[in-house]
């Protein structure tokens, strides 16, 4: 009797080529699935970058003066800072007043930096409600990446400091 | 006799596309459906929570009123999808739920600091006055996603206690 057929070579080639195919296939799918998360990488590697907020050391003081209402921050951890989020406390309530990055000025390791929260002599772009004796909670803003991008986050209240703004 | 093995050969064909069609028309659809609706409320699982950093979520017995402050994640892209979310107040063989929903006035809930119905957002913590005389054990909450669904897993649980 004639055997015919696929030769065993050309079997397993098929077979382990359909088996790529289908994990590639299952990988894309179960991919768009699972979200991507925000990463920071200080040298040692990507790391969620919510484990970076308990490394944070900063002080912060809020000043009001004539022209200003601007934060005064201190970096004195390792963990670099992009930002200031100010949520401002009022009875049974805490708002965010706004965001306040650096751009291009993050606060480095052992580094100070002013941020100006109001500008009082430009009160048309709808400022910050922000004014001496409130009590302000100032989180750090970090920036990671998530997949190509950059991203900013903000870590959570217990790695803020809570403060009242006092009048120069 | 019977048919060609040529002619079998395309029938099989014809039955196979015919398969594969049917299911990508009605089987991939249905699936991907489900899919969305099982998976829809996770990344709101943890989305609000109870915050007690405000001297709050307590019973307030002077007023007869919940004191309930909820804090909202820090996430802006979530943020347009939820519109509210559900209070269930729990005590022995009883419990009752409050739809807490934007700029939807209600008899049992109200702001602290007075005004209209508004939800935490961004990292926000607000402060809801819950109308009732029972005294409940705990409160959980459970968000309410902006297409009218009530997530079924809570988001935050917090033991009730008299205000100080």
């Amino acid at each position: 009797m004639q055997k015919r057929g696929l030769s065993p070579v050309i079997a397993t080639v098929l077979l382990i080529s359909i088996v790529l195919v289908l994990a590639v296939i299952i990988f894309l799918w179960a991919r768009s699935y699972l979200g991507e998360t925000t990463q920071k990488d200080l040298g040692g590697g990507p790391e969620p970058i919510e484990n970076f907020c308990d490394d944070i050391r900063f002080d912060v003081e809020v000043f009001e003066n004539a022209s200003y209402v601007y934060a005064a921050a201190v970096n004195r951890g390792d963990v670099p800072l992009y930002g200031l989020s100010i949520q401002k406390k009022s009875g049974g309530s805490l708002k965010l007043s706004g965001k306040f990055e650096g751009g291009e000025k993050v606060i480095k390791s052992g580094e100070s930096s002013i941020i100006i929260l109001k500008d009082n002599s430009n009160l048309r772009n709808n400022p910050p409600d922000l004014d001496a004796g409130d009590v302000v909670r100032v989180l750090p803003i970090l920036l990671g990446e998530k997949g190509t991008a950059q991203e900013e986050y903000i870590c959570g209240s217990e790695f803020g400091k809570e403060i009242t703004i006092v009048r120069e | 006799m019977g048919i060609s093995a040529v002619v079998a050969t395309v029938l099989l064909l014809f039955l196979t596309i015919v398969a594969a069609l049917s299911i990508y028309q009605f089987v991939v659809p249905f699936v991907k459906e489900n899919l969305y609706k099982s998976t829809e409320c996770l990344p709101y699982q943890n989305y609000f929570s109870f915050d007690e950093s405000l001297g709050y979520s307590c019973y307030n017995s002077t007023l007869q009123r919940y004191l309930i402050s909820v804090k909202a994640q820090q996430e802006k892209d979530k943020e347009g999808k939820v519109n509210g979310f559900n209070l269930v107040f729990i005590r022995t063989g009883e419990s009752k739920s409050i739809g807490v929903r934007a700029q939807i006035p209600s008899r049992e809930v109200s702001m602290l600091e007075g005004g209209n119905i508004i939800i935490p957002s961004e990292g926000d913590i607000l402060t809801y006055m819950i109308n009732s005389g029972i005294i409940y054990d705990s409160v959980e909450i459970y968000p309410s996603l902006s297409n009218g669904r009530v997530c079924e897993k809570m988001s935050g649980k917090i033991k009730l206690s008299t205000c100080r």
